[in-house]
């Protein structure tokens, strides 16, 4: 989280991906960091133990979080 | 009787997001994972998802040694001047 | 009907004060479960003046968060800790120490993994502040040991925001985390002390800081020779919930340390005999589900260690990778070994001279 409330103050649009166990230490470092309600893309905790086919799956479910975050939708 | 707080004496900042995109169509996309399983295969399935389906580039995969410290400056700095828009991730 | 005497009515109003600036405390968040000592304006001016810097000193900044711990900061906590002033120069060179990137205080204290930093300090200022290097090492009773560990965990909490559930996700988290600071044992060390083995002038004192996991004793009353001991000792550092690339600490009892001594062991033959038996079969890592081709590259590759064995995942990446020492009371065959986080993380354990006023 830290970094992608880094790249925002360079002025770089940025999704992070977080699972869902971790929303409220990335909310707490996003408020260090200045910002009082940084979105971000929620997945379902864990990842790590997902095989190829799964990754692929939870990646085209979560697009529209990404899209949306970036200001698209 | 007066106590001392004992939290830290640092200046709060307040900070704004980017400026949104427009369009992503053709833009360049940086990637930086944290080192945890499946989250580089995770990035880059959106990434190539940008590309099939947007005309992106994946300009940058740059690589954090340490997901719990921020990516360090040289490597933010190397891939902001490459990127349109950032995808990262946290958490297992 | 009693008779209140004046002495009396003195104690129960400062007693009624006391209580209230306790629950104070508590209501702000600032404490670690246990009642704080409130830091009064005297008191931590008090502390500061342990060390000559201006109390706006930065001694370490939080990468993540942007967060600083000023020696006023520092101060504060260590009153809250119940620290004397004597103690606040070990706290800051932790804190200075902690602060290197290598060390990572940020990952391992945010981390599922739950691990404390530990403190070992080393040198004549363990007895001039009197710290316990003997009976009870790492249980409760001696101020200096108990206060600076606490001191630690405070500033993580108040300065840094490390707070459970919200930055700090250890799952099981640890004892350690209340406090978790020692002092290493000189009397009848046979080896080098740490301060003196890390280089420092004669004289002066170290403290080192390391992420440590947890605690794991490791007893053998039958074992009588240096092999026999360290073994036990290795087996414990190879335990499939414990082996990692990560680096270790083990603390040698009085009565192992004297088999290992007295058979003229050095430090560096232990540490060598420690690496090369602290191993798994990559089989036996991937039949719990552990073993990683990126972690074995990692220690089979470029510059892998001579006593780093084909088809093993030892314990570490060098025999210099495992501290070792000597600390605890006269009797028992109870040695310990504190497991690491995470080293793919990045903590690397770092140490810093004690500076006195």
């Amino acid at each position: 989280m830290a970094d992608g409330t880094i790249f925002e103050r360079k002025g770089i649009q940025t999704a992070a991906i977080v699972t869902h166990t971790f929303t409220r230490p990335g909310d707490a470092m996003a408020r260090v960091q200045g910002f009082s309600d940084y979105q971000y893309v929620l997945m379902t905790h864990p990842i790590s133990s997902l095989d190829a086919q799964q990754v692929r799956e939870r990646a085209e479910q979560a697009l529209p979080q990404v899209l949306s975050i970036l200001g698209l939708r | 009787m007066q106590l001392y707080s004992p939290m830290s004496t640092t200046p709060k900042r307040k900070s704004v997001r980017a400026p949104v995109l427009s369009s992503i169509d053709g833009l360049r996309i940086g990637v930086l994972e944290n080192g945890k399983l499946n989250a580089e295969e995770m990035l880059n399935e959106f990434a190539s998802l940008f590309v099939q389906r947007h005309g992106c580039t994946v300009r940058t995969l740059a690589h954090k040694s340490n997901a719990s410290a921020p990516a360090p400056s040289a490597t933010l700095v190397k891939v902001a001047q490459e990127v349109d828009f950032l995808i990262t991730g946290l958490g297992d | 009907m009693a008779v209140v005497t004046q002495r009396e009515f003195v104690a129960e109003e400062a007693a009624l004060g006391a209580r209230e600036l306790m629950e104070y405390c508590y209501e702000r968040g600032w404490t670690d479960g246990l009642p704080v000592v409130p830091p009064t304006i005297d008191r931590v001016k008090a502390m500061v003046a342990a060390d000559r810097r201006p109390a706006e000193t930065v001694i370490a900044q939080h990468p993540a968060t942007g967060l600083d711990l000023s020696l006023h900061a520092a101060a504060v906590n260590a009153v809250m800790a119940g620290c004397l002033p004597d103690y606040f120069p070990v706290l800051v060179a932790a804190f200075e120490a902690m602060n290197r990137p290598e060390f990572n205080f940020h990952g391992s204290t945010a981390s599922t993994g739950g691990s404390a930093p530990l403190l070992v300090v080393s040198g004549p200022l363990t007895d001039e502040i009197g710290m316990n290097a003997d009976v009870n090492l790492f249980g409760p009773g001696n101020r200096a040991n108990a206060t600076i560990g606490r001191a630690t965990r405070l500033i993580l909490r108040n300065v840094f925001q490390m707070l459970p559930g919200i930055s700090d996700k250890s799952t099981q988290g640890n004892p350690g985390k209340y406090s978790f600071c020692i002092a290493e044992r000189s009397r009848g060390n046979p080896w080098p002390l740490l301060c003196e083995a890390q280089g420092y002038p004669k004289g002066t004192s170290s403290v080192t800081a390391y992420a440590g996991g947890g605690f794991c004793n490791v007893e053998n009353h039958g074992g009588n020779t240096p092999e026999q001991v360290l073994a036990s000792v290795a087996d414990a550092m190879a335990n499939y919930g414990c082996i990692t690339l990560g680096q270790s600490v083990v603390i040698l009892a009085p009565e192992h340390m004297k088999i290992i001594g007295d058979a003229g062991w050095t430090r560096e033959r232990a540490q060598d005999f420690l690496f090369s038996q602290a191993k798994r079969s990559v089989e036996g890592m991937t039949d719990v589900g552990k073993y990683r081709d990126r972690e074995y590259d990692t220690q089979h590759g470029d510059g892998a260690h001579a006593l780093a064995e084909q088809g093993f995942i030892h314990r570490g990446l060098t025999p210099q990778d495992i501290l070792i020492t000597m600390g605890g009371g006269d009797a028992g065959g109870h040695s310990c070994f504190i497991p690491s986080w995470s080293r793919g993380r990045g903590s690397i354990m770092q140490h810093a001279a004690i500076k006195r006023s």
